[in-house]
């Protein structure tokens, strides 16, 4: 068995530039005789360029970096749901991408009906969340309003239902982009002890924030990207120094 | 090729895999189609119904037509085709509409196309009473010949998924796509025996048309209920075939392609 959670080894990933209307047989009719009848390469754009770094097994790992510098794009990569355009990914675990809160919440059916959808996109079986029902509404605080539709809830009950099921879920390695810090305080106390409950656990944590103080707190080892490098990896107080002194 | 093989087994095991999935997934569409009004469900029978009452004032108070039981003829293949045209339309749609089930999660996309036919399934399900009611009214009599009816559903299933995978596939890349298919679906219907006989046509149109599978799907249809007939096992069989051809390659087309679909929906 490997020590390592995650490896990433050489990971690239480009996307295809998107154009507005790409795809009209017109334009590209007219595009393919102005350019001599040879097919047009579409632009790319490099998201991730050669990156490497590990994540050991039972640590929490931060990534930092300021709106599109590639964390979401690298999250998806690590989770499965892109491929790597070259590069490889090691994964040693269960992990279940917790990428958006509330993936697969419709606001016409009750709190429990997107309980047990949400819970079965992220991989637990029928049974598995039937025996959690009570404890997701518990942590969420919201047993009383269980069979409501979600759509009479206020953002904040959503977003508590949302993160309840995320976090009651059980998998070896959790992802967590941009989630922290969600309902009030006493709300997010719960939240925090829950992660550190996880870390207790052994369970393996890769977190995506902007905090800086969070990161130091809570993070064993971070890294910090900028244009798709990383900029920094290592201690967390050297990453969110780093962060912090990027964005001043 | 032996990846190609293990490629062609999982398309068959998505379905009993994730089967909790798909079903709980179905329901949710039905529920939220229904959630509100106050027929709900009933929706699902009023619907067919009065469009077939328009249908049946055409043909026999316009158009005189004089088959006996016409209405239940008509009944019989307007069931099936509202199933597979109501999956197809939606199917072309399931993809670039589904968000983050595609963007956010690793669940494999194919599923989604799956519970389109379900739930158009489940819809088709609770119309088949009225159907029931008509037969009954009309005098229609039927028997042995309803065994069939599972393998035909299960025919019906993987032909419309097998296309629903292409159309979805197509949708990524050239958002036409919806509009050609309705099209298409309208083609299609009139080029089928559901509200005339084929003995109606010339001797070559009657050819023509049964060189469609589906022809022969709403054919099995109506030997069912309305002739009281076995279909022709060779046909049942060459059509079982063409399902299993038709999910196959959709399925393989849908994975080849499936890989961009988080960057481009």
């Amino acid at each position: 068995m490997s020590i390592y959670a995650i490896e990433v080894l050489h990971l690239t990933k480009r996307f295809k530039v998107v154009e507005y209307n790409p795809t009209s047989i017109k334009t590209k009719f007219v595009g393919f005789i102005k350019s001599g009848f040879k097919r047009k390469k579409r632009p790319t754009i490099t998201v991730l360029d050669d990156i490497s770094f590990s994540i050991k097994k039972s640590t929490t790992f931060g990534i930092m970096g300021r709106n599109g510098a590639g964390k979401s794009t690298l999250l998806k990569l690590i989770c499965g749901i892109i491929t790597p355009t070259s590069g490889t990914i090691i994964r040693n675990g269960k992990i279940v991408p917790l990428l958006e809160l509330g993936a697969g919440f419709h606001p016409e059916l009750t709190a429990k009906e997107n309980i047990l959808i949400n819970g079965l996109m992220l991989g637990l079986s029928k049974k598995e969340i039937e025996a959690k029902y009570d404890e997701i509404l518990d942590f969420a605080e919201l047993s009383h309003v269980a069979n409501e539709p979600l759509r009479t809830f206020s953002s904040g009950m959503y977003i508590r239902l949302a993160f309840s099921v995320a976090i009651n879920i059980n998998p070896d390695i959790v992802i967590l982009d941009e989630i922290m810090g969600v309902g009030d305080q006493s709300f997010q106390k719960k939240s925090s002890e829950k992660i550190l409950e996880f870390q207790k656990k052994g369970k393996t944590l890769i977190i995506v924030s902007h905090d800086p103080d969070l990161v130091e707190k809570i993070c064993d080892e971070a890294m910090l990207i900028e244009k798709g490098k990383i900029v920094e990896l290592g201690s967390p107080a050297i990453v969110a120094k780093a962060y912090s002194a990027m964005l001043s | 090729m032996s990846q190609k093989l293990s490629a062609i087994k999982e398309g068959f095991k998505i379905p009993i895999q994730y089967r909790h999935l798909i079903w709980i997934l179905a329901l949710k569409e039905l529920k939220i189609r229904y959630r509100g009004s106050a027929f709900g469900f009933f929706w699902s029978i009023l619907n067919p119904l009065l469009l077939l009452l328009i249908y049946v004032f055409v043909f026999t108070v316009i158009f005189k037509a004089s088959a006996k039981a016409y209405p239940v003829y008509l009944f019989v293949g307007l069931l099936p085709w509202n199933w597979f045209a109501g999956s197809i339309n939606e199917s072309t749609m399931a993809i670039v509409s589904s968000g983050a089930f595609v963007n956010k999660s690793t669940l494999p996309s194919e599923i989604l196309i799956m519970v389109k036919v379900l739930s158009n399934f489940i819809n088709y399900v609770l119309s088949l009473p009225v159907l029931l009611l008509f037969i009954i009214i009309f005098g229609v009599s039927i028997g042995l010949p309803l065994i069939v009816f599972p393998v035909i559903v299960i025919i019906q299933f993987l032909i419309t998924c097998g296309i629903g995978f292409f159309v979805a596939t197509w949708e990524v890349y050239y958002r036409d796509m919806q509009h050609i298919v309705m099209n298409l679906l309208q083609f299609l219907f009139f080029g089928m025996p559901i509200m005339y006989f084929e003995q109606q046509l010339p001797l070559k149109a009657q050819k023509l048309i049964f060189l469609n599978p589906l022809a022969y799907l709403i054919k099995s249809y109506q030997s069912i209920f309305y002739y009281n007939w076995f279909p022709k096992p060779f046909y049942l069989a060459l059509l079982a075939l063409v399902a299993i051809v038709v999910y196959t390659l959709g399925f393989l087309y849908f994975r080849s392609h499936k890989e961009e679909f988080p960057e481009l929906v």
